[in-house]
Formats: structure tokens, C-alpha cells, sequence
């Protein structure tokens, strides 16, 4: 299909720039996307509709094109862009590459990542928000359509930011989308916030792991169609959470939300105690919202704790609860019961130890940080069944014995894996248990 | 600007030669002065799928019907439904277009008794989406996924606003949007290669559903047609380029001849087309936009001008008969 914009058509910028116009990509609610070319790269345009290209949001834009990017996942407002004759305007931003895939192909199954990737692409995301949000902004627009991520590696990128805009403003560019708005906001009762913004990124990330909304349930189900007033009832009025453990009356109907009882019990019980207390008391209490940090708190021990089946090699999360209460942990694809392999407890955090796992930053010093190693799980050549943890910190580390006796574990050195054995890492301690 | 719409389906060579009816089906709806809905379904027609014609029907009724509802539930509010489209068009659109043909074929089957039997769809009960009950019973005698299998049926449907254009599809067939440009696809479908397709009665069917939403052409662009044809026109071509040089001449001949000339003469354009192609069934659906043409342009106005004439041409033959006759 075409676009407004005829291909081959020159625009002007702001920063001096010019751009061609390619290609029409897509059309969305505010405008239309076309892939522009200038100086030799491609960049994505996003050109707004008579009715969406106002002054405020050309206001709004450039605020946030002076104001840069606040995670690399984000496809940022890059440069004003016009027609020449035209009150018309948009933005460039850079290009998606093909291989990022939307979660509506998830849950179309046509995107198959692995449970780490996705841990690792809702790690992602909520990082993204969480840096959005600690600078003092809201996204205002949290949905499956502006997410997209890499299913080999989750990496994850977030489109259509031009609705960012500060906490307080009195421009509301947009409301959210249908089903992800907070309830606050489907009844008119409150302006999008980082609140709303919380909510959205709960039912995200419920969508993510579940493949179902958290609403969803029998009572969706039994309707014939799902109209305005249906939607206000279901995701406004009277909002019941799908696994509400003091609500029975919503929950997943089989056959139509499969999904939702496929994956609610094959994740940990703090995922789910997460996404209960969003969707149960934060339903009509915003403050009691499950925050970013908690999330990624969550999520890293998730993408830190999983180990495979030793009988068929299927992806199984360690559960701290199943522990507790002497549960065994069984494979959800082949049944098999397993023993978890050594854990390692650092605070709040937790790292199964097995061979070429990473120890990362976050581990050690709870900085949200999962990309920079500084350990790592390895063999000892002599023996592969015993595993020692490597130290890539520019820090000494001391190995604890269980007799009390201390080593000094330097750069490129390791420290046995041994129950009751431990590892200080100056500010916190790892305990193999 | 006036839009003409019309849509026919024509029954295969293949299919008169075995005597087998048209299981293609076809719907035009004007919802308002700024909304027209077009559906076509192709009714799987094999021994597997003795019902499919009725499933084709059902399944053009429910995309007309479910969008005549979300318009109406939107209120005029273009910007929220477009965003709605956009957004849930992947998703909860085709669920629901799924679910509503599979109940609605349920309660055709129950009601015209037809074999194997089936529970009530409509009763309060457990049922889930393939109508099997929480313990994974059945309701009725037979099992619902094997009959949704007799009614089996691809599904195309178009919403065209005065603003954007809302495309579907479900299985095979074509959606093109043709003007002075070109041929251009409103909407790339998840196709199979052979003679398979996705349908409507596959568990989980709206997982390969296919959808675009785009803007209107816009006035500059008139005049330009969009039109939907189930596989059996595709087929009969030798390549897509064929296929779309026909879309083209269809256009070009409503440019020049006036739209209804084109409508008139549609079915028997397709018919000789399945004949010459592939003999499947062919359902085209075209509405045509345009700056000029009027009441005298449509289709029904233009079929009675012509029986009108017809009529007088007979008339007058028969008085010159008389006059003849009178004159030997």
C-alpha cells in the first residue's frame, strides 16, 4: 500500500538535513511510518495526520529530540522533519531491523524464544521504564503494539515514544490503548501517569509470560461482542484479575484462554505474587503497584535460576517456594522430577550454578545491571563434575570454608562449588546452599 | 464522491460439470455515508466439507455483522476506532470473528438437524471455544471441531472509511486496491503453498488471520477500486502478473465504461473465466469510488435502464412485425 507521502518525495529538518522517502511501512492510530533515507542511512519516519500534527505535539517533540534518549531501547524522536508547502510534520527515528518481532507473533506462536530470552526481554523493558520513569517522564502508551524483541537474543526496542511526556503535564497527547489503560483511566477518573504507566507494563508483561490478558477470563469469554461499554465494564468498572485467589468468578475459560492455564503455574511463585498484588489491590490502589525494581528483582533470579530437565533438556524455573514447602520440581514437558542444581543466595538474589552461567553486576551489588559479568560458573579440567565460580571482578573476593578457613579468590581465579561454603564479596556474601 | 458497490459469486465450471453447488459467498453492507463493509468467504467445497457453503455464507455475515457493531460502538469516534483496528485487529477482532462463526455454525447445524448432532450453542452451560465442557465432555452427540470441519470456509473482509481502510483475511484469496497506480495488496495473507489454506474451522484459527489497516487513497487518487476475489479467480490466472493485469483492465473498463457496464457484465466475465482457468467457484467483490456517476450509475439502476430497453427494443420489433406483416 501507499502513504500521504509519495516515494522519492524530499524533507526538510531541523537539524539540516534532508530525507527521501523510500517506502510506506504501516499506518497507526496517529499517523503513518515510512522508511526515509539521508546521508546515506535509513531511518524510520513517523508522519502524523492533519488531526495529530498539532503545535503541542510538535512542542512535545522537540522538547524530547533536545532531551536524548534515555535507554538504548527506545526508538527515539531524532529530528524534526517537514514538507516543503505543508504544515505537515514527523519525526525520524532509527530503523527496526527485520529480525525483531512483535509479542502479537508471540502469541500467534509465530515468534518461539526460548523462557531465558524472554525473561531476559522483559528484564529489558521494564529497565527501559524504569530509566524513563527515574528521569521523571511517562510513556502513556504501554502495549504489545510498541513493543518488539529479538527472540534469540531479547534484546528489545520500544517504538512510538513521541506520546513521552513529562509526570504532571497538562497535555495528554494520548490515553493508552484499549485493555491497557489502568482502570483509573478507562473510568476518567485519572489522567495517564507513571502509575497508569505501572499497570500497563503489568498487563505487558503478563501478556508476555502468560499470552493472555490478566482481565481475560470466563467473563470476557461470554461475551459476543466486545463493544466500548463491554470493555469499560471488563477493564474499568469492574475489573476481576483471572487468578484473583479471593475471586473465582474470572478465571480463564479453557478453550479460549488456554494459555493463561498453561503458564500461570510453570512460573515462580514471586512472578505470580507479583502480578496478584498489581491486579488484585492495585486494581483501585495505584501506590500499592508492583514498582520496576520489584520487577527486576524478580526477573533477574527468574533469568538466573532456570536449569534444564536432565531428561529431555526442557527449560525449568527454580522455585524458592517449591523449597520451602519440600516441593519437587518437575519437568513441565516431560513430568521428569528434579533436583535443582547448587544455588548461590547473595541477598535477595539467587544464581542455580551451572556450567558457563554468569554471575553479573546485579548479582553482587544489586545495580540492575545484567550485562556486565564479573563471574562465572566453570569446570575444574581435572574433574567436570566439579564446579568452581570464577572471579572477572576487578576485585578480590574471599572463598569461606565450611571450617572457617578463608582464601583470597584474585582476578581469574575460582572458588569451589561446595554446599555450606561461601563467598565474600566484600559487601555481601554468596552462600552455596 | 460516489462509491459503488457489488459483489457475485459465480459458480465453478468444474462445479457444473459435477453438479455440485456454489459453496462461495459473498456480502456488501453500506454501514453509513462514510462506511461500507465487503466480505467474501470461500466454502472449502471438498467431500470433507459437504456444509461449506453454508459455513462461507455464516462466515461473510459475521465479519459484516461484527464490524457494523464495532463502528456503532465507537460512535463516529474515527481516531479511537482506528487505533482500536490497529491495535486489536491481530488479536481480539479475529478471536471474536472466530468464536461468533463457530457458534453461529453450531446453532445453523443443531437447527437444521443435520448429522452428526450437536448440543445447544446458545444454552447456559460450561462450553468452551470447540464447545466442549469443563471436563472436556461433550455436550452433544458429536464432537464440534469435526463439525466445524463440515462447514469449513476461508474469510476476506474489508471496513473502507472516508479515513482509513481496515482489511482481513483468513486463508486464501486476494484483496487488491487498484487505481491509475497500479495493483497494490491491501493485506499480506499467511498462505499455504498448494491447494491448502488456513479456515475459519481450524482450532485456533485466528492465528492465521492477516490484517492491515491503511489510510483512504484520499480524494487526489480517485478514481480507484478496491476488490476481493476468493482463490478460484487467482487460480485461473498463469501468474500473479496475469492476474493483476486482469484487476487492471476491470478497472480501466469501469473508468471508461462506467462502473455498472463493469458490474453487469461480471458475471459473465467470471464465468468464463473459471471455465478457461482452474473451473473453481469465483466471488469478486468491488467497491468502486469515483467522483462522477450517481443513482444512474448503480448496478440495479443500470439492469433496469437496460430491461427498460430491452423491453422497448422488443416493442418496437413486435409493432414493426405488425407493421411488416400489415404491409405484405
Amino acid at each position: 500500500m501507499e502513504g500521504r507521502l509519495r516515494a522519492g518525495t524530499v524533507l526538510s529538518s531541523d537539524s539540516g538535513a534532508r530525507y527521501t522517502v523510500k517506502k510506506y511501512c504501516a499506518a497507526g492510530a496517529q499517523g503513518e511510518v515510512y522508511q526515509v533515507e539521508s546521508g546515506g542511512k535509513i531511518y524510520a519516519l513517523k508522519w502524523y495526520y492533519p488531526d495529530g500534527a498539532t503545535a503541542q505535539q510538535k512542542k512535545c517533540l522537540k522538547h524530547l529530540i533536545a532531551r536524548g534518549n534515555p535507554d538504548k531501547a527506545f526508538l527515539w524522536p531524532l529530528d524534526m522533519l517537514y514538507l516543503e508547502g505543508s504544515s505537515l510534520f514527523g519525526y525520524a527515528m532509527d530503523f527496526r531491523p527485520d529480525h525483531y518481532t512483535s509479542i502479537i507473533h508471540l502469541m500467534k506462536r509465530k515468534a518461539d524464544p526460548t523462557f531465558y530470552v524472554l525473561c531476559k526481554a522483559a528484564y529489558k523493558t521494564t529497565m527501559a521504564f524504569k530509566k524513563l520513569h527515574d528521569e521523571g517522564y511517562s510513556y502513556r502508551d504501554i502495549s504489545f503494539g510498541n513493543l518488539f524483541f529479538d527472540p534469540e537474543t531479547g534484546d528489545v526496542l520500544i517504538c512510538d515514544n513521541d506520546n513521552v511526556i513529562y509526570n504532571g503535564a497538562d497535555y495528554v497527547p494520548v490515553y493508552g490503548t484499549q485493555r491497557f489503560m489502568a482502570p483509573e483511566i478507562v473510568t476518567g477518573k485519572a489522567a495517564p501517569s507513571r502509575h497508569t504507566d505501572q499497570w500497563s507494563l503489568a498487563v505487558l508483561l503478563f501478556y508476555m509470560f502468560m499470552l493472555n490478558h490478566p482481565l481475560d477470563g470466563k467473563r470476557e469469554a461470554d461475551i459476543r461482542c466486545l463493544d466500548v461499554p463491554a470493555m469499560n465494564m471488563l477493564y474499568g468498572t469492574d475489573p476481576i484479575f483471572i487468578f484473583d485467589p479471593d475471586n473465582a468468578a474470572n478465571r480463564p475459560k479453557r478453550g479460549y484462554q488456554d494459555n493463561a492455564l498453561i503458564y500461570w503455574d510453570l512460573y515462580p511463585q514471586d512472578l505470580r505474587d507479583l502480578f496478584t498484588q498489581t491486579f488484585t489491590v492495585g486494581i483501585r490502589q495505584p501506590n500499592m503497584r508492583v514498582t520496576e525494581n520489584q520487577w527486576l528483582g524478580v526477573l533477574s533470579n527468574m533469568m538466573s535460576c532456570i536449569y534444564a530437565c536432565p531428561k529431555c533438556g526442557a527449560e525449568i524455573f527454580y522455585d524458592p517456594a517449591k523449597t520451602v514447602r519440600n516441593e519437587p520440581h518437575s519437568c513441565w514437558n516431560c513430568r521428569t522430577k528434579s533436583a535443582p542444581p547448587v544455588l548461590m543466595k547473595i541477598g535477595k538474589n539467587r544464581l542455580l550454578l551451572t556450567p558457563g552461567r554468569k554471575l553479573y553486576s546485579h548479582h553482587v551489588y544489586s545495580d540492575y545491571d545484567m550485562e556486565t559479568a564479573i563471574g562465572e560458573v566453570v569446570q575444574n579440567p581435572r574433574d567436570r563434575r566439579v564446579l568452581g565460580v570464577r572471579n572477572d571482578d576487578k576485585v578480590n573476593w574471599t572463598y569461606l570454608r565450611q571450617d572457617g578457613t578463608q582464601t583470597a579468590i584474585s582476578a581469574g581465579r575460582s572458588g569451589a562449588v561446595v554446599e555450606g561454603a561461601s563467598i565474600d564479596f566484600g559487601t555481601v556474601k554468596g552462600e552455596f546452599c | 464522491m460516489k462509491r459503488y458497490l457489488y459483489g457475485i459469486s459465480v459458480r465453478g465450471a468444474s462445479h457444473i460439470r459435477k453438479g455440485t453447488e456454489c459453496q462461495d459467498s459473498c456480502r456488501v453492507e453500506s454501514l453509513s455515508d462514510s462506511a461500507v463493509v465487503i466480505a467474501a468467504a470461500d466454502g472449502h467445497g471438498s467431500e470433507r466439507c459437504p456444509h461449506s457453503g453454508v459455513g462461507a455464507k455464516i462466515a461473510a455475515e459475521v465479519f459484516c455483522s461484527s464490524m457494523k457493531e464495532i463502528l456503532e460502538s465507537f460512535e463516529g469516534d474515527s481516531l479511537m476506532l482506528r487505533s482500536y483496528l490497529s491495535r486489536e485487529g491481530n488479536l481480539k477482532i479475529p478471536e471474536s470473528i472466530e468464536r461468533e462463526w463457530k457458534r453461529r455454525v453450531l446453532r445453523d447445524h443443531m437447527q437444521e438437524r443435520r448429522q452428526p448432532p450437536v448440543g445447544d450453542p446458545d444454552a447456559d452451560g460450561p462450553n468452551d471455544a470447540d464447545g466442549l465442557n469443563d471436563t472436556g465432555g461433550l455436550n452433544g452427540a458429536g464432537d464440534p471441531k469435526e463439525v466445524y470441519k463440515l462447514y469449513g470456509t476461508t474469510l476476506l473482509g474489508l471496513l473502507i472509511t472516508t479515513e482509513f481502510v481496515f482489511a482481513f483475511q483468513i486463508g486464501d484469496g486476494d484483496i487488491v486496491l487498484v487505481s491509475r497506480d497500479g495493483v497494490q495488496y491491501a493485506v499480506e495473507s499467511d498462505k499455504i503453498l498448494g491447494v491448502e489454506t488456513h479456515s475459519l474451522s481450524s482450532t485456533d484459527a485466528w492465528k492465521k488471520s492477516a490484517i492491515s489497516v491503511f489510510p483512504s487513497p484520499g480524494p487526489d487518487a480517485l478514481p480507484y477500486m478496491f476488490m476481493m476475489s476468493t482463490d478460484g479467480m487467482a487460480n485461473s490466472h498463469r501468474t500473479q502478473q496475469e492476474y493483476e493485469k486482469t484487476c487492471m483492465a476491470y478497472y480501466e473498463a469501469a473508468v471508461r465504461y462506467g462502473f455498472c457496464r463493469v458490474a453487469s457484465s461480471l458475471e459473465g466475465w467470471l464465468s468464463e473465466t473459471s471455465a478457461l482457468g482452474c473451473g473453481d467457484d469465483i466471488t469478486m467483490v468491488m467497491a468502486y469510488f469515483d467522483k462522477d456517476g450517481g443513482e444512474a450509475g448503480r448496478p440495479e439502476a443500470y439492469r433496469r435502464r437496460m430491461r427498460r430497453r430491452r423491453k422497448m427494443a422488443r416493442h418496437s420489433a413486435s409493432r414493426w412485425n405488425r407493421r411488416r406483416a400489415h404491409c405484405i
